[in-house]
C-alpha cells in the first residue's frame, strides 16, 4: 500500500495549507499532487462507473430507463470525488474517500450478478 | 483555518482543472457557439441555393431517388427542408457490414444539387464534438473536457468569498490584471447556469460513449432485453414503398395541422410485412428532444401504428437536456440569447487562459521563479487558439466564396483553408513575442470579419434577413477585434 499512496502532505496548520507556498517546498508535494490527480480522475470515473453500473441494476425500470436514471447521478458524483481528491487533508483520505463508496457499489454489483446468476 | 484551507484547494484546482483542457474548451465552445447557427450558416455560404422548397415535393424526389440506389436496404431515412435550411438529406444502410450511407440531394429535385459543395454549418457541428480526430477520439476529449469544466466551475465558484457581489464586480482600473478577472468573473457568473447545464448535458449526451458499463452490467444479469430487435431482411413480400406519400402527409396535416412540417421521415424493416414508415414533426417549442412528436404508420397498408412510446423520468430528464443542449426548440430571438451565452463561454474560458498567464509574468518579472517554459508555451498557445482559431473559421467563410464553385473537391478546400490558416497562425504565435503576437493577429481578425460582409456582397450575397444577420455579427467580430488590437498598440498599462 506504501507504494501506491504516498506520503501525505503537510497537515493544515495556522500558517500553511496544504497548497501554500510553502508546502510546495516540502519534498512529498510533488508525489501528493500526483496522487490527488490520479484519484481525481481515474478514482473519479471508475466512482462514477461503479456508481452507474450499481444504480442500473438496482433499478426496475426496463433497460434504456435505468440506464438513463443510473447515469444522471454518477455524472455528478465524478465531478464530487475530483473536488474531494484536493480538497483532502491527506492523499491517502482523498483515496479512501473515492475508495469506500467505490467498494460498496462494487459489492452491490457482485452481489447482485451473483443473486442472478 | 479549515475555510482558507478549502479556498485554497479551490483555487489551486481551479487554476489546472481550468487550464489543462481550456485550449480545447475554447475551441468547443466557439464552434459550438456557431452551431446553434446551423443551418443559416450553410444557407450563407449556398448563397444560390433554393429557399422555401416545398417537402412533400423533396420527400417524393428524395424516396424516388432511394429507389434507384438502395432498392433493397431495409432502412432508409430522409431530413427534408424546413423553414430554416433547404438541404435535403437521405441516408440508408447496406447489407452486411452494415454501414449507413449518405448522399445530399437538390431539393427541387434536379439531377444533380445546383448549391455549391460545402460542409456549410455542419463543418463546426462536428468540430465541436469530434474536434477533427479520428472516431472515437474526439468524442472522448470533449467529453473529459467537459467534466474538467464541471470541475473548474464548481471549485471557481468556491473560490469566491462573496459570489453575489463578485458578480456585479466590474472594476475599470488601468492596473494589471483586474479587468481581466472581473471580466472573467462576470462572463462565469452571468451564465452560470447555462455553462453547468451546457457542460452537464454533454455529458449526459453521450452517456451510452462514457458509460457503457451500465449496459455491460445489465447484459450480464441477462434480464431487461434491448427495445426493438433490428428488423430482418426476408425476401421482399410486400412492397414497402407502395404508399403514396400524399396520404400519409394528409394525414399528418390532419393531426398537426398545416403549419407544423414533417422534418424527417424513416422506412424500416423494408421488404417485410411489417415495414413502417415514421413522420417526425420538425422541431417545436418543446426543450425535450423526446418530445417532438412522431408518427408511424404501416408501409404496406398506410394504417397508423398506434405510438407506445411511453418514457419514463430518467428518459425525459435525459431528453430534456440533450434538448438544452443542441436548443433547436429556440425561436431567433432565445437563439440569439443562447449565441450570446455560448459565446460567453469562450470569453470565460478565453480571459481564464490568459489569466493564468498574467498572473505568472507578474511573479516571474518580480521573484524571477517560475518556470519560464510554462509561460512560454501557453502564452502562446493562447494566442494560437484565442485569436487564431476565430480567424480560422473567418478563413472558412473567405474560402467559401474563394474556391471555385465548379472545383471537385471544393467542400474539403475550404476545410483545408481553415487548417491552414491556423497553423500559419500558430507558427505567427510562437515565432512572435507575446504582446506583438496578440496585437497581429487581432488586428488580422480585424480586416478578415471586417471584409467578410464586402465579400459576401461581391460574390452572390442576397438583402435579407440572413445576410443581414451576418454582416450585423462579422462587424461585431471585427469591433472586438479592433478593440483587441487598439488597446495593445498602447503603451502597457501599468
Amino acid at each position: 500500500m506504501s507504494v501506491l499512496l504516498p506520503a501525505a502532505m503537510p497537515k493544515a496548520s495556522s500558517t500553511t495549507t496544504p497548497y501554500s507556498r510553502a508546502a510546495r517546498e516540502h519534498p512529498g508535494y510533488r508525489r501528493s499532487i500526483a496522487a490527488r490527480a490520479v484519484a481525481a480522475t481515474l478514482g473519479g470515473y471508475g466512482l462514477a462507473a461503479l456508481c452507474a453500473a450499481a444504480l442500473a441494476l438496482l433499478s426496475d425500470a426496463p433497460r434504456e430507463e435505468a440506464i438513463a436514471v443510473a447515469a444522471l447521478p454518477a455524472f455528478l458524483l465524478q465531478i464530487a470525488a475530483a473536488i474531494w481528491a484536493f480538497w483532502a487533508p491527506t492523499a491517502l483520505r482523498a483515496w479512501l474517500g473515492i475508495g469506500s463508496p467505490a467498494l460498496v457499489f462494487g459489492v452491490i454489483i457482485i452481489w447482485i450478478q451473483h443473486a442472478a446468476a | 483555518m479549515k475555510n482558507t484551507g478549502f479556498r485554497d484547494a479551490m483555487t489551486w484546482l481551479h487554476t489546472w482543472a481550468g487550464l489543462l483542457p481550456g485550449w480545447v474548451l475554447f475551441a468547443i465552445f466557439v464552434t459550438g457557439t456557431a452551431s446553434y447557427f446551423r443551418p443559416e450558416i450553410t444557407a450563407w455560404m449556398q448563397p444560390e441555393a433554393a429557399r422555401r422548397v416545398s417537402a412533400l415535393d423533396a420527400g417524393r424526389h428524395a424516396l424516388a431517388h432511394l429507389a434507384e440506389v438502395a432498392p433493397d436496404s431495409p432502412r432508409w431515412a430522409i431530413v427534408l427542408p424546413d423553414a430554416r435550411s433547404s438541404e435535403l438529406k437521405v441516408f440508408w444502410r447496406e447489407p452486411p457490414p452494415r454501414r449507413f450511407k449518405s448522399a445530399d440531394l437538390d431539393p427541387l429535385g434536379r439531377a444533380e444539387p445546383v448549391a455549391r459543395k460545402t460542409h456549410g454549418g455542419e463543418f463546426f457541428y462536428r468540430f465541436h464534438f469530434q474536434l477533427m480526430l479520428p472516431h472515437p477520439w474526439g468524442r472522448w476529449i470533449a467529453c473529459f473536457a467537459a467534466a474538467f469544466m464541471l470541475v473548474a466551475l464548481v471549485s471557481g465558484v468556491a473560490t469566491h468569498r462573496r459570489l453575489l457581489a463578485d458578480m456585479f464586480l466590474f472594476r475599470r482600473t488601468r492596473d494589471g490584471r483586474r479587468p481581466w478577472l472581473d471580466f472573467h468573473n462576470i462572463t462565469a457568473v452571468l451564465a452560470l447556469p447555462f455553462h453547468f447545464l451546457i457542460a452537464y448535458s454533454a455529458l449526459v449526451i453521450f452517456t451510452h460513449m462514457y458509460l457503457p458499463w451500465m449496459g455491460k452490467a445489465l447484459d450480464a444479469i441477462g434480464e431487461k432485453p434491448a427495445g426493438i430487435a433490428p428488423a430482418t431482411v426476408g425476401a421482399r413480400e410486400s412492397p414497402a414503398d407502395a404508399v403514396s406519400l400524399e396520404e400519409i402527409f394528409s394525414a399528418t396535416a390532419r393531426l398537426w395541422g398545416e403549419k407544423r412540417s414533417v422534418r424527417r421521415i424513416d422506412v424500416t424493416g423494408r421488404g417485410t410485412p411489417d415495414a413502417t414508415i415514421t413522420l417526425t414533426r420538425a422541431d417545436g417549442p418543446a426543450v425535450s428532444l423526446h418530445a417532438r412528436e412522431s408518427l408511424t404508420f404501416s408501409a404496406v397498408t398506410g394504417e397508423p401504428i398506434k405510438q407506445t412510446d411511453t418514457i419514463g423520468p430518467g428518459r425525459a430528464a435525459g431528453g430534456w437536456l440533450y434538448g438544452f443542449h443542441l436548443a433547436r426548440f429556440a425561436d431567433p430571438v432565445l437563439r440569439a440569447l443562447f449565441f450570446i451565452m455560448g459565446a460567453m463561454g469562450a470569453a470565460m474560458t478565453g480571459t481564464g487562459l490568459a489569466l493564468w498567464t498574467l498572473k505568472r509574468r507578474d511573479r516571474l518579472a518580480k521573484t524571477g521563479r517560475g518556470g519560464r517554459f510554462g509561460y512560454w508555451l501557453v502564452s502562446r498557445l493562447n494566442v494560437a487558439f484565442v485569436t487564431g482559431l476565430p480567424i480560422a473559421c473567418a478563413a472558412y467563410f473567405w474560402a467559401n466564396r474563394l474556391v471555385p464553385a465548379g472545383l471537385a473537391g471544393r467542400d474539403q478546400w475550404e476545410i483545408n483553408a481553415v487548417l491552414i490558416t491556423w497553423a500559419a497562425a500558430a507558427l505567427h504565435a510562437f515565432a512572435r513575442p507575446e504582446r506583438a503576437g496578440w496585437r497581429e493577429q487581432f488586428a488580422v481578425g480585424a480586416v478578415v470579419f471586417g471584409g467578410l460582409p464586402l465579400l459576401d456582397l461581391a460574390t452572390g450575397g442576397r438583402f435579407d434577413g440572413l445576410h443581414a444577420g451576418f454582416t450585423f455579427a462579422f462587424v461585431a467580430f471585427a469591433a472586438l477585434f479592433a478593440f483587441g488590437a487598439r488597446k495593445l498598440s498602447k503603451p502597457a498599462a501599468a
